[in-house]
């Protein structure tokens, strides 16, 4: 039996709207028990052991990082500190936006915790000023995708546990293309503001002994990315026990700054554990498929199928790249990296690409989906948020499509911009 | 919930062991695997009561209240049956499981308990979910047409 069915198999349960995790489950059921050569009861057994994963556990915790700092306190401080050094430009606020989400990124792991904890902060700040709200939701969504580029970052967890990938490499890696990006966003507000297009009053500049009052406001928040940078580049820890650490720490700075109650903490716990399985178990889930697959060697397969292809790396590159972006914006990013990694990433490797380059290819076009229409998740936050239409909400994006697929083309042709962090303190593998 | 924080606390006494008091501590890594895999099935236990697991609703073609009940009856029924599908074969899966143990825990314990009895657990509670929820939309497909919450879409 072709092992094609499979797909075939979960794109029809998928399709009717079947939970993608069971509608995994089932496929790999349905092809074993039709193909015969396993037993179907692999199904089972495969399932928790794919998750016996040390670097796997980066992910929970993470997950909760984020869900504690999404409470308010935290990403206030950020927000003021960020609009002390840049509110007083052309668009301010968009750079205010912008800065705050590169900085939150670098302690929060999950695009949609930047976008509904600092993102309501942001536009609500935006708007007060004065700034159209579409405007104020479009570049939130915009600077939200940075947030899983900049460690530590849920998605690449389950990238690197799925291509074998190190994590702490995959981490280091993000660092330069999440600048690349905050920068690239600030350059399209400085130009749209110098162009006429942003029309809000400008912000007066603030002093230096302000701008050092909104520093030691936000020191206790800010040492956090710093210390879990600075522990990946050092490499004292590896990044699952960063993330214990960076845990820690910020549940006694929001008991400290007494931002943090029982209960809340115990709400973000629940958080923690209720997106953990979904996500975790959809990786259990997909772990008999996937297994199903390396048997039936459909790695192998599609190298074969692509052979013309892959012999030109960029080619390939370039391929993958629309056919991401597109599967970005119909399917969520999770559900992607799952079907497309195991099967891309050893052709890749025959064809010659680095595989930290390769991944941050793949991470940063799913995340640029995770902003396009008509099923991108950032735009139904920020909807949620404002309450636009969809409509309203992709005109005020399209202008951040342009500095967000430049950085990715950057990306592409020039591997460096991925490697250059990893191969100076990284594991030495690349 | 209790999981989450014992993880955390558990990496986080590991890595001070390894620093300050120079030895490490063999039994983390195994313990902290055990419990992320019990939080991740009892965390999908959960996503499944509060219908959060994961939907593709690119390809939606069901529009009207009814037809979306239906559409809810036959995928509350096709996730049951792979539900008990799935606990029917983690139960053969226990007993050969069982004649190992865990390695480096304080007290080793039989495999059965970290990878078919999670699973199971899960799995049966899954199916009482998926039955309660069948139960609720046959009600409502007798009485006047409602919309239902519809499931939400994760990502990562």
């Amino acid at each position: 039996m072709s092992i094609g069915y499979i797909l075939l198999f979960f794109l029809a349960a998928a399709a009717l709207q079947v939970p993608v995790a069971f509608a995994l489950i089932f496929a790999a059921g349905a092809f074993l028990a039709i193909d015969g050569m396993f037993p179907t009861s692999v199904i089972a057994s495969r399932m928790a052991p794919g998750l016996e994963s040390f670097p796997f556990l980066a992910l929970p915790l993470f997950v909760f990082v984020g869900a504690i700092l999404s409470q308010g306190g935290i990403a206030r401080r950020i927000f003021d500190f960020a609009n002390s050094l840049v509110g007083h430009f052309r668009g301010g606020l968009g750079h205010v936006n912008v800065l705050a989400s590169m900085i939150f990124a670098g302690m929060s792991g999950v695009a949609q915790a930047d976008a509904a904890g600092l993102g309501r902060i942001e536009i609500q700040e935006m708007r007060r000023a004065g700034y159209a709200a579409n405007f104020a939701a479009a570049i939130t969504a915009a600077s939200a995708v940075i947030g899983p580029i900049i460690p530590p970052s849920v998605i690449m967890v389950v990238y690197a546990v799925l291509a074998e990938v190190p994590l702490s490499d995959l981490f280091l890696a993000g660092i330069l293309p999440g600048l690349l990006m905050g920068g690239a966003l600030m350059a399209t507000i400085a130009i749209m503001a110098a162009r006429g297009k942003i029309d809000v009053a400008l912000q007066p500049r603030v002093a230096w002994s302000g701008r050092g009052r909104a520093f030691l406001r936000a020191l206790p928040a800010l040492a956090a990315p710093v210390f879990l940078i600075g522990g990946l580049l050092s490499g004292v820890a590896t990044p699952t026990e960063l993330g214990a650490l960076t845990a820690l720490y910020a549940v006694i700075l929001g008991f400290v700054q007494g931002e943090l109650t029982l209960a809340r903490l115990w709400r973000c716990g629940v958080e923690t554990v209720v997106t953990t399985g979904v996500l975790a178990f959809l990786i259990a889930a997909a772990s008999p498929f996937l297994w199903t697959l390396a048997m039936h060697d459909m790695s192998g397969w599609f190298a074969r199928t692509v052979a013309g292809i892959a012999a030109d790396p960029v080619a390939l590159l370039l391929l993958i790249n629309v056919a991401l972006l597109i599967a970005g914006a119909l399917l969520e990013t999770t559900v992607v990296l799952l079907i497309v990694v195991p099967v891309l990433a050893p052709v890749m490797l025959l064809a010659g690409l680095n595989p930290i380059h390769a991944a941050m290819v793949i991470i940063v076009n799913l995340l640029i989906g995770a902003l396009t229409p008509p099923f991108g998740v950032l735009l139904f936050v920020m909807m949620d948020i404002t309450k636009s239409s969809l409509n309203a909400m992709v005109r005020a994006v399209l202008p951040f499509y342009i500095p967000l697929v430049i950085v990715l083309l950057l990306l592409t042709f020039i591997p460096a911009i991925s490697t250059f962090v990893p191969r100076q303190f990284g594991t030495g593998l690349w | 919930m209790i999981l989450v924080f014992f993880i955390s606390i558990t990496i986080v006494v590991g890595v001070f062991f390894r620093y300050v008091l120079g030895s490490s501590l063999v039994f983390v890594e195994e313990a902290v695997t055990i419990s992320f895999i019990w939080i991740t099935f009892l965390g999908a236990a959960v996503a499944a009561k509060m219908r959060r697991h994961i939907v593709i609703t690119t390809l939606s073609i069901f529009r009207g209240a009814k037809s979306r009940i239906y559409m809810s009856i036959f995928c509350d029924f096709f996730v049951l049956i792979v539900a008990v599908i799935v606990c029917v074969f983690a139960v053969r899966y226990i007993e050969p499981q069982n004649r190992s143990l865990t390695v480096s825990l304080p007290v080793n314990f039989p495999r059965g308990w970290v990878f078919s009895i999670p699973t199971l657990i899960a799995m049966a509670s899954i199916a009482l979910t998926q039955l309660a929820y069948l139960m609720d939309s046959v009600v409502r497909l007798r009485g006047p047409d409602q919309e239902r919450e519809p499931m939400k879409i994760l990502g990562g």
